[in-house]
């Protein structure tokens, strides 16, 4: 008897095993799932890419505002290119290219170096937009106290820029947990991958993209809530 | 004297850059035992070659194989999901050591990568929803025809070459295709042979069209170079001891259900 | 670096790349254009003074926000079938860039409207126009000339996403690239054009915002 009819007449082994599950059961396995295998790895992805992001993008920030001369141009043309290419081109391009240069890094390094270029030049921009928006007798009132460039900064500055920024930063953190969902494209096992890969097999994708939704929902949700709330006490403190 | 230091410097560069390269070029199954671990390479989501089972874990016939490989290599298994495009690039960048997924050995990949021996005779077939009437692959040969497969895969491959009217569509996940299918999106999709049958199986309402469209076989797969030539023939070698010592019939009854039929001319 | 950028090969993929970049176009101008009518709907039935309807529309955009876009797209690409809606990928990836730039155009207008000073409204009460009236003639021109240049930069959001319809297989820019690289392994002579290409459209429509934004403040 050839395998054709075989297969189709007598079934199979464990093969059959993950086919066979009521909608309670695949439920229960996706949260379950979703909890243990996906939720801390995109929790751990949005941490360290957003930390990493904040320092580069403080960084590249402050260095705009100071506008060093050549330096500035260079980095312009790296926010302007995050700003202009779409994430997922980012991270095919790090994923294909930087092994031809010898630099062979893992999925998530990957994906945590994209997300920290990407979100970083967002950062820079939101931080120079807040250091710019400090009135200039800020400036010159710290002058007039004959403390230089550095201790302007550090002093009277900065301090000032850091609560204006704080909702603009949450607005974009919430843009960055929701940018982790893409590193799913190259097979990195977070949320969404875990998510698509037992869509393969329990062929319920209502069930298994709406409970994917919630947990994302669960997770954004109160952080887009507090943008929005610090948003609301900033622009009170500044009337 | 600063030039002097300058050029101990160099010079001591040029010592240590000596000593790391001529340690690299130590072959891979060193590397590997050094290790600890080899890097396998597949893509998920093709039961019941590779997929992910309720807990998460990877899980299926091509698991069992690249366990058992560990086994008798006496190393530890770290098993890399990645898109089936993928695979072959990352083997050449050295991301993984082997691809050790259920792809065909074709000419045209050979160029690219060093197959070692068979361990599966397959074939691409086409796959269809009943309610379309197709009854052989030829079929969907015809203008206004969707196809789907896998992207880089033999199926679109000659989905491109035998099945030029129909306009092909990409998939990443042989599940979205089969999702794809039973939608209705595709008229028919390609892919190999037991992953169309389970599918079949698994769908009543898609059925397996007749023929065969290109009878090929499943191989891993390593870097050409002399790198990899011992793990090479350390694979030919270990696909023909379990298929003698019955452990490789053990795990194709599991997966597939049916007691394995050698065919003893494929492996030398 | 063990790589050979070769011309030809380019040349090879332009044929992808033209593909790919006219179904990118359609795709961001059919989109902006009902992703911003949506956005007019969804900010008005926000700021309604019907309850159940601005609460609704709350809850809307507070669960696109709060959800990924590449979760929202399979949820339609593989979800709409279920339900017997069956529609090409062309235009679930139009409805989905909609439903999502939508609730953000919404809260963009819905700002813009909310601005307008209520001397405005009383205004057009005063001249007895109705509702429709009052926003078509009054209101909605004068918040969309503040809130054209965020507009625009939702725009540019607009296309940015449009890469993520890519996994449903639409042929787009970025499509063409993966699809050309996957056949080909030339990375650099996929992606470079075509990240080339994305700069160009999304850094036109920034600038072009910022631009409008020095340019309006005049009138």
């Amino acid at each position: 008897m050839d395998l054709h009819s075989w297969i189709r007449d007598y079934g199979s082994g464990d093969a059959m095993e993950p086919f066979s599950g009521d909608v309670l059961l695949i439920t229960r396995t996706l949260f379950v799932l979703y909890f243990t295998k996906g939720l801390p790895v995109t929790i751990y992805l949005s941490l360290l890419g957003f930390i990493t992001a904040m320092l580069l993008g403080f960084v590249v920030g402050l260095i705009r505002f100071l506008r060093v001369p050549i330096i500035r141009d260079l980095l312009q043309a790296y926010v302007d290119g995050m700003r202009g290419l779409p994430f997922l081109m980012v991270l095919y391009f790090l994923f294909h290219v930087l092994p031809f240069f010898d630099i062979r890094l893992t999925a998530f390094a990957t994906a945590v170096l994209a997300l920290t270029l990407h979100t970083g030049a967002y950062i820079s921009e939101i931080v120079r937009g807040c250091l710019l928006a400090i009135p200039k007798t800020q400036h010159e009132s710290a002058q007039s106290l004959a403390l230089n460039l550095r201790q302007r900064l550090q002093y009277v500055i900065i301090p000032q820029a850091v609560s204006l920024s704080l909702p603009p930063l949450a607005g974009q953190s919430v843009l960055h947990i929701k940018d982790t969902s893409v590193v799913s494209i190259i097979a990195l096992a977070e949320l969404t991958r875990v998510g698509r890969i037992q869509m393969q097999t329990n062929g319920e994708p209502l069930l298994t993209y709406a409970i994917l939704a919630l947990f994302y929902f669960v997770l954004c949700y109160p952080v887009l809530k507090l943008s929005i709330g610090l948003e609301g006490r900033i622009a009170r403190k500044f009337r | 004297m600063r030039s002097k230091k300058w050029l101990t410097g160099v010079l001591l560069t040029l010592f240590v850059a000596g000593i790391a390269s001529g340690a690299s070029a130590a072959d891979l199954v060193d590397t590997i035992k050094k290790r600890g671990y080899i890097i396998c390479g597949t893509t998920l989501g093709a039961p019941p070659f590779a997929y992910a089972d309720s807990k998460g874990n990877p899980v299926g016939f091509e698991i069992d194989l690249i366990n058992k490989l560990g086994e008798c290599m006496g190393v530890k298994v770290k098993i890399e999901d990645m898109a089936w495009a993928g695979q072959i690039p990352a083997l050449l960048t050295g991301r993984i050591d082997v691809i050790s997924s259920r792809m065909s050995a074709t000419l045209e990949r050979a160029t690219k990568i060093v197959f070692s021996h068979p361990w599966l005779i397959t074939g691409t077939f086409a796959i269809s929803h009943e309610s379309k009437g197709f009854k052989t692959w030829k079929d969907l040969n015809r203008s206004g025809i969707k196809v789907g497969a896998i992207a880089g895969s033999v199926g679109a491959a000659l989905a491109r070459k035998k099945i030029p009217k129909a306009r092909l569509v990409t998939y990443e996940l042989d599940g979205d295709m089969f999702k794809a299918l039973r939608d209705g999106r595709e008229d028919g999709g390609l892919n190999d042979e037991l992953i169309v049958l389970m599918a079949a199986k698994r769908y009543p309402e898609l059925t397996v069209l007749e023929g065969n469209l290109q009878p090929d076989v499943y191989a891993y797969a390593v870097r050409p170079g002399f790198e990899s030539y011992r793990l090479k023939n350390w694979l030919d070698l270990f696909f023909a001891t379990i298929m003698r010592t019955g452990e490789y019939a053990e795990i194709y009854e599991k997966w597939i259900g049916k007691p394995w039929e050698p065919s003893w001319g494929l492996h030398p | 670096m063990d790589y050979d950028f070769s011309f030809n090969v380019v040349l090879q993929f332009l044929p992808y790349l033209l593909v790919g970049l006219r179904n990118t176009v359609l795709i961001g101008l059919i989109g902006i254009l009902s992703a911003t009518t949506f956005g007019v709907i969804v900010a008005l039935a926000r700021v309604s003074r019907f309850r159940p309807l601005s609460l609704s529309a709350a809850g809307y955009v507070a669960f696109i926000r709060a959800t990924p876009l590449l979760v929202q797209i399979y949820f339609l690409f593989y979800g709409l079938p279920e339900f017997g809606i069956l529609l090409p990928p062309f235009v679930v990836a139009v409805l989905a860039l909609t439903l999502n730039s939508g609730a953000y155009a919404g809260e963009i207008i819905r700002a813009g409207i909310e601005s307008i000073h209520k001397t405005q409204y009383e205004a057009a009460d005063s001249l007895a126009m109705t509702y429709r009236q009052k926003m078509t003639y009054v209101i909605l021109p004068q918040a969309f000339r503040k809130i054209f240049p965020p507009l625009v930069g939702q725009a540019s959001y607009l296309v940015k996403d449009s890469a993520l319809v890519s996994v449903m297989g639409t042929l787009d820019l970025t499509k063409s690239a993966t699809t050309f690289q996957a056949i080909t392994f030339r990375p650099l002579e996929a992606f470079l054009p075509t990240m080339g290409l994305y700069l160009f459209i999304i850094l036109v429509l920034i600038y072009g915002s910022s631009f409008l934004d020095k340019r309006l403040r005049k009138w």
